[in-house]
């Protein structure tokens, strides 16, 4: 069983952004939203390094546990979807998360906080498939053309890597060895508490911890 | 060597072995891969740790950082620029562990304390006024603001609760959708109601600070338990000393509560992540505080103690249940009526 990850390797990652404008263009995510956005750590300074960063799509996720109307479901390759028809967009999976991967568009009255959306790892909405209405709401379903994210099909130094976690995992280790050197695989050991590290040995994905969270919607 | 734990001899021995390996390598050939997984070799002469392990350990970070990590986006949005926020997960196991726990045990507590004094002292009555007389307690306008704030707390309390429970309670019974333009409607109701709570609360408080004020009597009536244990009626004034506590704690509680809530509507970017989950932490705490004491509020005002729902239902009471439970404040009005009388009939004539 796969068991979809994303991992940026922060050495090869150039701060293009090409990944977040081919999200938001991919989805037409509306203006002020940002799905992925790259981070610069010590920006101009020696040891910087660029993360692309959005939802880690965790195993335990943390937006799924505070939610107060439980809007989050695990799909079997571990994508963390939420459903916008439940979503009251409260802001507590903001608060929760520890990538800042929720957003929230200020649509209703006074600017407060609208439904919440974040990164699908293009897999579109709760329900299968590609109608146009999970369009609107979620953005494309490449998954289900058999396509992987947008982001790192763009990304042009292969920095960001998606797919079966073990996979790229192993992607990473081997240019890792080749190169002499490396930073951690970003956020990894917080998402993920089956494989809290790319380079040692973890537990395989296992669906069953999606199945306990996953809820008909 | 950044990987403290390897002696420093085995480093020695190591680089001995690899100034071995060069110098007896053949020229032109790859440098000697290190036992490792086939069609991966690594580069020890770019390496800055010598060694796949130690390579591999150094990689092997597992634990969470303790510190936010922030870092520089190109887009306006600068809240983004955290990649990870640790304190997330404390406040992640506050509100799905500890906070759900603390309302279910505050408001049982109350609760229980409430049926033990409906079981073990019953529903106090007193003896009517033989003449059917009876004394004002509180105008129109002290009613319509007392019932402003109840009607608004308990709106509050129950959407709020909502938010607490209502995914273990609700939700199962009624649907995912259903539930979710449930609790939508009553964030809505929430966030609205707030204001008029709070201005209830403020005009409630300025009308009735002057009778609440704590002075000997008070002192007295809390130093025997309100007559709760032995079942006297310990005098009191217009209020009792716990009447008292609890426009204090409700004016405290009711100013945290609207404070906080009205600052965790801000815009998440403009008030700062950790200042919204303290303030979250903050609200939710006072508020299971609030709704525990509201509870026995509830329950002395009307079945608790008999004849005292008409105070605040009609605004005016039984004398003789005023003379049981307020003896001193009756003895104020009464005095001060018949003074009123007096002076008003010696004046009379002389107009």
């Amino acid at each position: 069983m796969a068991r979809m990850k994303f991992l940026c390797d922060a050495e090869r990652c150039i701060e293009c952004n090409a990944c977040v404008t081919a999200c938001k263009n991919e989805h037409e995510v509306p203006w002020g939203i940002n799905r992925r956005r790259v981070v610069t750590l010590n920006d101009g300074l020696i040891g910087e390094k660029s993360i692309s960063m959005a939802c880690m799509h965790c195993t335990d996720a943390p937006c799924a546990s505070v939610c107060p109307v439980d809007c989050f479901l695990q799909t079997d390759d571990g994508i963390v979807l939420h459903s916008k028809e439940v979503c009251i967009g409260c802001g507590y999976c903001f608060y929760a998360c520890p990538f800042a991967a929720p957003q929230f568009p200020k649509t209703t009255n006074f600017s407060s906080r609208g439904k919440m959306d974040k990164c699908t790892y293009c897999a579109g909405g709760p329900e299968d498939g590609n109608s146009p209405e999970t369009y609107a709401l979620y953005g494309r379903n490449r998954l289900a053309e058999g396509k992987l994210p947008l982001c790192s099909e763009m990304c042009s130094t292969k920095a960001l890597l998606a797919g079966d976690a073990d996979i790229i995992a192993t992607i990473y280790r081997e240019r890792v060895l080749r190169r002499g050197y490396g930073s951690r695989a970003w956020g990894w050991s917080t998402a993920y508490v089956d494989s809290p590290s790319p380079t040692s040995p973890g537990q395989s994905w296992d669906p069953s911890w999606a199945a306990e969270s996953r809820r008909e919607i | 060597m950044r990987n403290g734990s390897v002696p420093a001899g085995m480093l020695h021995l190591l680089a001995a072995l690899m100034l071995f390996f060069a110098l007896g390598a053949p020229v032109g050939a790859q440098p000697a891969a290190p036992a490792t997984d086939p069609g991966v070799y690594s580069n020890p002469a770019r390496s800055p740790i010598h060694g796949e392990q130690d390579l591999l350990n150094e990689l092997g970070v597992t634990a969470m950082p303790d510190d936010p990590l922030r870092g520089q986006v190109y887009i306006p949005d600068e809240k983004l620029g955290v990649l990870v926020q640790p304190q997330g997960r404390a406040w992640r196991d506050f509100r799905s562990g500890i906070n759900p726990w603390l309302h279910a045990g505050l408001i049982g507590l109350a609760l229980l304390a409430v049926i033990l004094l409906a079981v073990l002292r019953g529903s106090q009555d007193y003896s009517r006024d033989p003449e059917g007389r009876r004394v004002a307690r509180f105008r129109a306008v002290d009613r319509f603001v007392h019932w402003s704030v109840a009607v608004s707390f308990i709106l509050l309390a129950l959407t709020g609760l909502n938010i607490v429970f209502g995914r273990w309670l609700i939700q199962p019974l009624i649907g995912d959708v259903a539930f979710g333009q449930v609790t939508l409607w009553g964030m809505i109701i929430h966030n609205s109601v707030g204001y008029v709570f709070l201005l209830a609360l403020v005009a409630m408080a300025v009308m009735w600070l002057q009778d609440n004020l704590f002075n000997r009597v008070d002192w007295y009536w809390l130093r025997r338990g309100g007559g709760i244990a032995s079942g006297e009626h310990v005098p009191a004034e217009k209020f009792n000393a716990g009447q008292k506590l609890i426009y204090w704690f409700a004016l405290l509680g009711g100013l945290l509560l609207g404070a906080t809530g009205i600052l965790m509507m801000l815009p998440i970017g403009e008030i700062g992540l950790a200042t919204l989950q303290w303030l979250h932490g903050i609200h939710t705490v006072v508020a299971a505080l609030m709704i525990a004491m509201i509870i026995g509020h509830i329950y002395l005002g009307s079945f608790g103690v008999q004849g005292s729902f008409d105070a605040m239902a009609k605004g005016d009471v039984d004398l003789e249940w005023a003379r049981t439970h307020h003896p001193l404040w009756v003895a104020r009005i009464v005095g001060r009526r018949r003074r009123r009388d007096t002076d008003g009939a010696a004046a009379q004539p002389g107009e």
